[in-house]
């Protein structure tokens, strides 16, 4: 059985992290993402600690009619297709996004429709060959329209219902989807920020992904803490949600 | 990049500084910022040679990626930021180790560069500059350069245990060494005083490569200077049980019995009951036994001995072989005098001078403590010792330092105004700087107006 992964978004290192656990347990891994310099030199350590095949690619998320020729590509390229891994995103500036829609436009279309189609595209192939996973990087953003983060979150809630429906209709064809839920990770765009909440490293979180994917698990809150505060948040009423400052 | 204000410190949570800190996540992230920047890794030596006190320290930790390996010569390439147990997990199951490792597992490549660390195998493979074979370096003007000791050898040997001042090492390419297992023979004897375990250890290291000999520094009188010499190296096929399969599959989880304890037991009765069993058990018998890779070099004490809260100074020096044994007893003397004495002691054999310009190894003998901080008057006690040392032609070691006086240094290493030439041409603002830097050399530095927590 070819148990090729695709890696969309690669260069995260969420997403890097993730491909190493799964290249850790024999996975062939086809890289993606936008920079090319950086894809080479993951792709290079890769080979190196594990001992697998690797190979990477350029895509673009934002033009969708390119979108099932890639898909195509990595599938002749690898040799089959076993899974993907959609970590890709553009979080953008919250508080330009909330004002100029031009900004709200590049968030909403490459978090939600670029990943939408991407994963149409994937899903495809998968359906047709009976078995095979699908992990989508959602975020706690989705949980709830907040006003600091709504446009993120909208996109996010979007691609969480996609991966939701793709998960029911995938079931049937014995793909099984994974919505992972992050939390701020420790990241570049955390680095030095006060005031985050169970801040996770990297390593810690693909490790978790994985994981979650060997467990079986439909939906999963990386940190788990989050699932915690999730759930007080959705049962707030919105009279008094909406009166609040999150 | 993000520049953060962080307070960092070392393994010995003393000193601690206030820096600006920023942590590339590729490559291409890492570009120079600011008029006063350092290097760090992963901030497990014990001294401020990665601090800089209200300046910049970049974060190399994530720049952390295999760039190639030639399985033919061993040699492999690497960021700078990766660490020991990432390259030792990749190439102990495929029969490679680095040559000469440090009991530290998260120490980062260009921090092993940097600090040109030894070994417990210092006599028989030299320090870890030697197993160098090239190295990128990002220089003040922005430039990055390739340095080895065909192209440009005063720089690499100015870089090599030059602790970050010439530049942030970005890759390094070194030799590994093939090993038959993932497992170590580890031989123990007990000896009953310094003169004893002296000659051992000396024999030690004559039939093995790795020797190293545990010195009990409570014990007086006919005791004085009695340890333990273990002795080690890398176990052959022949040297395993039959039918061992997968013989080189490491056991990352499992860590075996900690040799070299650093000892953390206080008040100083506990540590002199623990000394007293720990050679009475090795005393009944020389032993011999089998342990997994983990468990000699990258032995764990327990959790509950690393409080955050107790300050240690690491003092590391070396002395000339003809001086070993009078400056060792002259400095356990010493230090047993003192309120808060060491519990124990590590000496190793060293092979010869090492080529880096700053580097600490010298042909003789090196004494590695680990000292708590309980009272400010035990740096005036290691002064001291530093005056003895001088006095006898041996040297403290730069990477663990953290209040070796600037005229102590000046005797010590001799090759230092060479260095200084370089470091002039290479870096004419001095834009590497950090606080070891201002305490050492702070005539070739700008002003230290700030000041440091302490």
């Amino acid at each position: 059985m070819n148990k090729a992964v695709l890696v969309l978004g690669a260069t995260s290192p969420i997403a890097r992290a993730a491909a190493y656990e799964l290249a850790a347990k024999g996975h062939s891994l086809f890289l993606a993402g936008r920079d090319e310099t950086e894809l080479h030199r993951l792709t290079q350590d890769c080979r190196i600690r594990f001992n697998v095949d690797v190979k990477s690619g350029c895509f673009d998320a934002d033009s969708c009619k390119g979108h099932d020729l890639f898909i195509q590509y990595v599938v002749k390229q690898m040799g089959g297709l076993e899974g993907v891994v959609a970590a890709f995103g553009y979080h953008g500036n919250k508080e330009r996004a909330i004002k100029d829609f031009d900004e709200a436009e590049k968030i909403l279309l490459r978090n939600f429709v670029g990943a939408c189609s991407l994963l149409t595209a994937c899903a495809n192939v998968l359906e047709t060959q009976g078995h095979g996973f699908v992990v989508g990087i959602s975020s706690i953003a989705a949980d709830r329209g907040r006003q600091s983060d709504y446009v993120f979150g909208a996109a996010k809630a979007g691609l969480t219902i996609f991966l939701q429906g793709l998960r029911n209709r995938l079931f049937h064809a014995g793909v099984h989807v994974l919505t992972v839920k992050l939390g701020p990770v420790d990241t570049a765009a955390t680095f030095g920020e006060e005031g985050l909440l169970w801040l996770s490293p990297p390593v810690k979180v693909g490790k978790k992904i994985i994981s979650a994917l060997n467990g079986g698990k439909n939906e999963v809150y990386l940190p788990w803490q989050w699932r915690i505060s999730a759930s007080l948040l959705r049962r707030l009423p919105e009279w008094i949600f909406k009166r609040l400052k999150l | 990049m993000k520049t953060a204000r962080l307070p960092l410190t070392g393994r010995g949570h003393y000193p601690l500084s206030q820096c600006l800190a920023c942590r590339p996540e590729r490559d291409r992230d890492l570009i120079l910022e600011g008029d006063e920047v350092i290097a760090r890794g992963s901030g497990t030596s014990y001294g401020d040679a990665s601090l800089n006190t209200e300046r910049h320290v970049v974060l190399m930790n994530r720049l952390d990626r295999f760039l190639s390996f030639d399985p033919k010569t061993g040699i492999v390439h690497a960021e700078a930021g990766i660490t020991l147990e990432e390259i030792t997990s990749t190439f102990i199951p495929r029969g490679w180790c680095p040559t000469v490792l440090p009991l530290v597992s998260q120490a980062t490549l260009g921090g092993c560069v940097a600090g040109d660390v030894h070994g417990l195998n210092h006599r028989w493979t030299g320090s870890f500059g030697q197993q160098v074979r090239q190295l990128e370096l990002l220089i003040a003007d922005g430039r990055r350069i390739v340095t080895s000791t065909e192209s440009n050898p005063e720089l690499f040997w100015a870089t090599v245990g030059g602790l970050g001042l010439t530049g942030i090492i970005t890759s390094v390419a070194f030799q590994l060494m093939p090993v038959a297992s993932a497992y170590v023979c580890v031989n123990q004897r007990a000896t009953p005083d310094l003169c004893v375990s002296l000659e051992l250890l000396a024999n030690a290291s004559l039939n093995n490569p790795y020797a190293v000999a545990w010195i009990d520094c409570l014990a007086s009188g006919k005791e004085f200077g009695r340890g333990v010499v273990t002795s080690a190296h890398h176990a052959n096929e022949s040297d395993l049980p039959l039918g061992t399969d997968s013989h080189l599959s490491l056991q990352r989880k499992e860590r075996g019995s900690s040799l070299l304890l650093f000892g953390r037991l206080s008040p100083s009765w506990m540590a002199k009951i623990a000394n007293k069993g720990y050679y009475a058990l090795k005393a009944k018998k020389e032993s011999f036994s089998l342990l997994p890779f983990d468990g000699f070099f990258f032995p764990s004490p327990p959790r509950f001995l690393f409080s955050k809260k107790k300050r240690r100074i690491r003092y590391q020096c070396a002395l000339p072989s003809s001086q070993s044994e009078q400056g060792l007893k002259a400095i356990f003397k010493e230090l047993q005098a003192s309120n808060h004495p060491p519990s124990h002691a590590l000496v190793q054999p060293l092979g010869g001078e090492g080529q880096g310009l700053l580097s600490f190894a010298l042909e003789g003998y090196a004494l590695d403590l680990e000292i708590p901080l309980v009272q400010l008057e035990m740096l005036n006690v290691l002064d001291r010792l530093d005056d003895l040392v001088t006095s006898l032609g041996g040297r403290v070691a730069l990477l663990n330092d953290c209040r070796l006086r600037k005229d102590a240094f000046r005797s010590m290493y001799p090759r230092f105004s060479q260095w200084s030439t370089i470091k002039t041409k290479i870096d004419p603002q001095t834009r590497f700087s950090s606080d070891l830097s201002r305490r050492l050399i702070p005539n070739v530095i700008q002003n230290d107006t700030f000041g440091r927590v302490a």
